[in-house]
């Protein structure tokens, strides 16, 4: 058991040092993404095992400086803020994957089609998506997030919706140009149907630029409910969650409590950086702008 | 001064690197090359054989991540290697000048092919005046078969060859002792090809041109060199004049690649294989490099590196059967 | 009698000029590229017919004509006596599975996210020839029979991870899986290695008797026609100048463009150092031809009719079929 062990860890360094020769800093950069956001979703899965107090209970005096005991402080009504923190990130990261996907689930197929069939059906659906594309996109998020109430899923669809332009420009604008290659007009002489040749032909060819735009829109997403949630239109108290929390605490740094801003602060700064690594890490590895042949 | 015979260029175990995400490759390793004033040489090679990176290479315009790691490039007796990048910016265009195989990219979209001369000229020649520069471009071109009055043309109004006789003339304008052209007529057809290749052998005799002809065609070649050097895999693998070499290629490769090029003139022609392709430089082959695909292959070709030997008069090759 | 497989009688493709939004709204007549202007010919079942020119000639757009890649502007293409250029495109995908392409590119012909064995093996899911288990056993085949070794190893790899040689013979190899009785090669040798042109070609031609094939060879490269074409057509701005058998034309050429283009071939030999009888300037704008004979303004035996007439393919006896007023 033990032999094996470390042979599965030989090979995944052997494996890492090979990878780092061959892309150099880009997969540094991926790999120190990788590191943070796996530390994140680790604490997330693990908060109740992880966080000493209950983040809704008030364990302790109100506006407490870091201490032994409570490692981040108090807030204003005695609650754990280290707890706090470890619990948001369930609520953060939940709403941030979820909008990713609904946006992409939307969009990619709708670019996809888009761009492949052309003509009238392409401008109305492109002058749609210019207009969602020129609002901006936190006021439009608010819009969306009033007219839908809070919830998790709710506000997850509201952010999604901000998102659906990225998405169906990226992936028409690289279907327009993977219609146009040669392997296409090479799978038509085949006698390829349309739905053989946008299935099998465009989209492995253009998903890998959309795997990078998603892991940059989480980090995005990230941001925008955070946004939300600092407004007020995010999760209903008191369920612990960065945005909220940050918007709470505001009123208290005059008198000195920096710490119950602070930590919440740093933590949505950090996912957001993560996922940014990766982002543009895979951004450089999967579309290098020298390919060497 | 009458210098023709003498040695202009001559380069020593020059050795050019890249270093690339897959790993080191040596593009040029260990070439030894002469060069007479009025001489005209001809580098062939298949893609990838460090043909165009040793034309690269003695202008210093290597791209990045390739650098020169050893070697001597002597130029009119001076190391061309050690000198400063503002010392090769005086000689490139002035002494050595380029011709490239895509014109459009060499050629500012934006200014008049006029200008291109004018401007190529006033750079170096401080002393002229503009009209004299005007003047001296509009001669130049009429010599190359441009119109004068096109010189007030933008290079997309211009075809593919007469943008090519457009760089001809920026390269010549300087009366250049050097001339590098890499794969000049690749992107031409074959009438306008043999249109540039005419001018260039008129030029030759009527400039008294020093021209290296980088190419993978041995049609070209044979219209115009005067000496042939054969590269394989970053080695030179045969220097010869023209015609012995074509008379009696030595090494195996350049026997292999004369047979199996299909040849107009021949009544009826039987082509010969050569089996494989040219290596990948990351993973060379031990010994010679040619070996995997030799048909005279012996035991010792894939453990030691032959030398490169003065077999006949004037006629290097590197392999073992010699 | 030699059956003809392909038919071509009169076709023509013109391509609209894209233009700006200004000159749109000035011009009165849109402006068409003729890339092929009124062309007729035939290719003989079991023989390699070559289509020759320079860029611009309107060759490639023939060869796509023939595929119905793209749709003729006039006339019609027959195959094996059916009438293809007013198929439906659902009927058409039937006749797909006969006549295939190689294209100049091979690395960009094949799908950069499929695995080589799947690339070529698509076209027998596509057509629903057989299952996932028998396209295997029928790649390695045709693998094997297209020296792509070791196959199981090849099957496997991905486009960018083979050399040139290796990708044109797996396109070769995809267009042959389906027994097609045409196809078109479009340049299939000019991205290759100098090396490994000469095998690429030998393949190609001991895969024609194997596999009962019929090609059209497109190509700029008049010493390769020479070695592997049957007959030739010369084309030049979307015409047919001279066609014939390869030993008519090439020894005796009747139209003074094929003697020019002839002589402009270089020889690698350079005891064979000669003048070349070329004429001046280039190929003109294919949008607005020079009137008459199109040759004519760089023609060395230019007449007085040649800018007035159009002059028609003649036939000179033995198939041999010239379009020139000095025969």
């Amino acid at each position: 058991m033990e032999k094996e062990n470390n042979f599965f860890t030989n090979k995944l360094f052997g494996w890492l040092i090979k990878s780092a020769k061959w892309y150099g800093s880009e997969f540094y950069i991926t790999v120190i993404g990788c590191i943070i956001i796996l530390a994140i979703i680790i604490i997330t899965v693990f908060a109740p095992f992880i966080a000493p107090n209950n983040p809704i209970k008030f364990v302790g005096e109100t506006f407490s400086p870091p201490s032994s005991e409570f490692f981040m402080g108090t807030d204003n009504l005695g609650r754990d803020v280290f707890s706090r923190v470890i619990y948001g990130a369930r609520v953060v990261l939940s709403i941030a994957l979820l909008s990713s996907i609904f946006s992409a689930i939307v969009g990619v197929p709708l670019g996809l089609l888009s761009g492949f069939i052309g003509g009238k059906i392409d401008r109305i659906l492109s002058l749609i998506m210019d207009s969602i594309y020129s609002f901006p996109g936190l006021i439009l998020a608010i819009a969306m997030a009033a007219l839908l109430g809070p919830g998790i899923i709710n506000i997850s669809i509201a952010i999604a919706f901000v998102y659906i332009p990225t998405y169906f420009r990226m992936s028409r604008g690289h279907t327009l140009s993977v219609k146009e290659e040669l392997y296409i007009e090479a799978a038509k002489s085949l006698g390829a149907k349309s739905s053989t040749i946008l299935i099998n032909y465009i989209f492995p060819n253009v998903i890998q630029s959309i795997v990078v735009v998603f892991s940059l829109n989480i980090a995005d997403a990230i941001l925008t409910a955070a946004g939300l949630s600092f407004l007020g239109l995010g999760i209903p108290p008191p369920t612990p969650d960065w945005g909220m929390d940050l918007s709470q605490g505001k009123a208290f740094l005059p008198s000195g409590s920096w710490w119950i801003i602070t930590f919440p602060g740093i933590m949505i700064s950090l996912t957001t950086l993560g996922f940014s690594m990766i982002g543009e890490g895979l951004n450089e590895i999967l579309n290098p702008r020298i390919t060497e042949r | 001064m009458n210098d023709t015979n003498k040695i202009i260029l001559k380069i020593k175990d020059l050795e050019v690197l890249y270093a690339t995400r897959m790993g080191l490759v040596k593009a040029v390793d260990k070439v030894d090359l002469e060069l007479k004033r009025g001489q005209t040489l001809g580098l062939v090679g298949e893609s990838g054989c460090g043909k165009s990176t040793l034309g690269f290479s003695i202008l210093r315009l290597i791209p990045p991540p390739g650098r020169i790691i050893g070697g001597e490039i002597i130029f009119d007796s001076a190391d061309l290697v050690k000198k400063t990048e503002k010392e090769m910016r005086n000689i490139r265009g002035k002494r050595i000048s380029m011709i490239f195989q895509d014109p459009m990219t060499c050629l500012n979209p934006l200014m008049r092919i006029g200008d291109h001369i004018v401007e190529t000229i006033l750079t170096h020649e401080k002393k002229l005046n503009k009209k004299d520069a005007i003047k001296i471009a509009e001669d130049l071109v009429v010599k190359l078969g441009i119109s004068k009055l096109r010189l007030d043309d933008y290079p997309h109004q211009f075809s593919g060859g007469m943008r090519q006789r457009a760089m001809i003339s920026l390269a010549l304008a300087l009366n250049s002792d050097l001339i590098i052209a890499d794969e000049p007529t690749t992107s031409l057809d074959v009438i306008v090809e043999a249109q540039i290749l005419d001018l260039l052998k008129e030029l030759r005799s009527s400039y008294k041109l020093t021209i290296i002809l980088i190419t993978h065609n041995m049609g070209v070649v044979s219209e115009l060199v005067d000496r042939i050097a054969i590269m394989y895999a970053g080695k030179i693998v045969e220097i010869a004049d023209c015609f012995p070499l074509f008379e009696k290629p030595l090494h195996p490769y350049t026997v292999g690649l004369l047979k199996s090029i299909p040849n107009i003139s021949l009544e009826k022609q039987e082509l010969e294989i050569m089996p494989g392709s040219p290596p990948d430089l990351i993973n060379l082959p031990t010994g010679c490099r040619f070996h995997p695909r030799c048909k005279n292959v012996m035991k010792k070709c894939s453990l030691y590196e032959p030398p490169l030997k003065e077999v006949k008069e004037n006629h290097l090759v590197r392999c073992w059967l010699y | 009698m030699v059956k003809n497989l392909v038919e071509v009688r009169n076709l023509k493709k013109y391509f609209p000029v894209q233009k700006g939004f200004v000159e749109t709204l000035l011009a009165r007549k849109i402006d068409y590229i003729k890339a092929v202007d009124d062309i007729s010919f035939n290719i003989r079942k079991g023989e390699v017919f070559g289509l020759a020119g320079e860029s611009g000639s309107g060759k490639t757009t023939t060869g796509r004509l023939i595929l119905r890649l793209t749709e003729p502007t006039e006339g019609k293409i027959f195959f094996n006596n059916t009438d293809i250029s007013s198929l439906s495109p659902t009927e058409m995908r039937g006749f797909r599975k006969r006549m295939q392409i190689i294209f100049q590119d091979p690395y960009a012909s094949l799908n950069p996210r499929m695995k080589i064995g799947d690339s070529i093996g698509h076209s027998l899911l596509i057509h629903k020839i057989c299952d996932e288990d028998e396209k295997r056993k029928k790649v390695l085949n045709i693998m094997e029979n297209v020296g792509l070794t070791p196959t199981n190893v090849l099957y496997g790899k991905y486009p960018h991870q083979l050399s040139g040689g290796q990708r044109q013979r797996a396109v070769i190899a995809r267009a042959l899986i389906l027994q097609p009785d045409l196809i078109v090669a479009d340049e299939p040798i000019a991205m290759a290695d100098v090396s490994v042109r000469a095998t690429l070609l030998k393949l190609m031609i001991d895969l024609k008797h194997e596999f009962n094939l019929t090609y059209l060879f497109i190509t700029h490269d008049l010493a390769t026609t020479k070695y592997i074409c049957d007959r030739i057509a010369i084309m030049y701005l979307g015409k047919i100048f001279e066609t014939g058998n390869i030993y008519d034309v090439y020894s005796n050429p009747k139209h003074p463009y094929t003697e020019a283009l002839l002589s402009a071939v270089p020889i690698p030999d350079p005891k064979a150092r000669r003048k070349h009888l070329i004429p001046g300037g280039e190929i003109p704008s294919p949008i607005n031809p020079p009137p008459g004979c199109r040759f004519h303004p760089r023609c060395p035996h230019t007449m007085d009719i040649c800018s007035k007439e159009e002059p028609e393919l003649i036939d000179l006896g033995n198939n041999h079929l010239v379009a020139c007023h000095l025969k």
